[in-house]
């Protein structure tokens, strides 16, 4: 085999190979990243549109990424959904069509209210709340692992938790009087 | 204990017997401690919400980015390529053309009269004469004619370069390295 053709098999190898790890990665974690964009944004077609980014990214830092990808990709979501929020304008709707269809109608009702109603709470809260609790309640990542990603310390991240919890149910609580 | 450190315990999710006392004698303690109950089950619940795809989209965008990259990659690269070409045949052809310039016009017609060459070629070489002096690439054209065919000519040519010119051309893309080896045609002296 002439060296241009060899040179090129391996390139065209490393570069089938690369694609194929990408795939994988963003087979394996794509609910992760687009769950977690919806909660921090409240809205479905801004969180593919930052999901659509975040592995754009990835695809083009695949082969500097030495840590674990699944917190690279979650310390990216985040960054990129704080600029989405940050730009978007304040009179966005939130979507609450992608609400989860719940069991039984009783329960159903206030549950799924409940939901719409915490999905609007979050967007309220200052950032890092924000954040912090989307990964801790939702995504169901330690507090290590929120630190981390955040690049604060634990107990940063526990407070900031224990403010947002309190913000959101007194949001809830507020909002329920307010409409009965 | 106050209302204040119970709405801090029942964030932090710690109990106490303190806190359960305090619970049990104020009511809007006690609906703070049922919402953040219930938000953490919808929180649970949240996690299972199906989400779109948007892995079409992103290997889209991906596969039309590397088409891009490609084509800017070899695109550069060919034009480097024909820019070094370029520079080589000119810098060889230099010489041959200033002999051109000076060589006298009976020289130049007693060789034009030893070429056989067929009538649409001598048509082609005057012509190819005519511009000699204007257009540099009819100027490598017809040296390279000339080359090929058994010419008579008395003149003798510069030696063409026995060692093959290496030209290495890099690229936006440093795993991409071109090289361009030209070597020297045999039998050219």
């Amino acid at each position: 085999m002439a060296t241009e053709e060899l040179t090129l098999a391996i390139l065209t190898r490393k570069a089938d190979r690369q694609t194929g790890a990408f795939e994988q990665l963003l087979a394996a974690h794509e609910r992760m990243v687009v769950g977690t964009a919806f909660r921090i944004l409240g809205r479905m077609e801004d969180a593919q549109d930052a999901a659509q980014d975040v592995f754009l990214r990835l695809h083009r830092h695949m082969d500097r990424i030495e840590s674990e990808p699944k917190a690279w990709l979650y310390r990216v979501t985040v960054n990129v959904c704080n600029d989405f929020f940050r730009r978007r304008m304040a009179t966005t709707e939130l979507d609450i069509a992608h609400a989860d269809p719940s069991p039984g109608p009783d329960h159903a009702l206030s549950m799924e209210e409940r939901k719409r109603l915490l999905m609007e709470g979050l967007q309220t809260l200052p950032e890092r709340e924000r954040t912090a609790v989307v990964l801790r309640e939702i995504e169901g990542l330690s507090t290590r692992e929120v630190a981390e990603i955040l690049g604060v310390e634990e107990v940063t991240v526990r407070s900031q938790i224990s403010a947002a919890r309190v913000k959101l149910a007194k949001y809830v609580q507020r909002t329920t009087r307010k409409r009965s | 204990m106050n209302c204040q450190e119970c709405e801090r315990l029942l964030a932090a999710d710690e109990t106490s017997a303190g806190l359960d006392r305090h619970l049990a004698e104020c009511v809007e303690c006690r609906e703070l401690a049922a919402d953040l109950r219930a938000n953490a089950e919808a929180f649970r619940e949240m996690t299972a919400m199906p989400m779109p795809s948007v892995r079409g989209a992103v290997l889209g965008q991906v596969r039309a980015r590397e088409t891009r990259r490609q084509v800017a990659r070899w695109g550069w690269a060919l034009a480097a390529a024909a820019a070094m070409l370029m520079v080589f045949v000119a810098t060889r052809q230099a010489p041959e053309v200033q002999r051109q310039a000076t060589r006298s016009p009976a020289l130049q017609e007693e060789q034009r009269r030893a070429t056989p060459l067929a009538g649409s070629e001598k048509r082609l070489a005057a012509q190819q004469n005519r511009q000699a002096t204007r257009s540099p690439a009819l100027l490598i054209a017809r040296e390279m004619r000339q080359q090929a065919s058994p010419l008579a000519g008395s003149e003798k040519r510069a030696p063409a370069p026995q060692e093959p010119l290496k030209v290495k051309m890099l690229t936006s893309d440093p795993d991409v390295v071109i090289y361009w080896l030209i070597e020297p045609k045999e039998g050219s002296e």
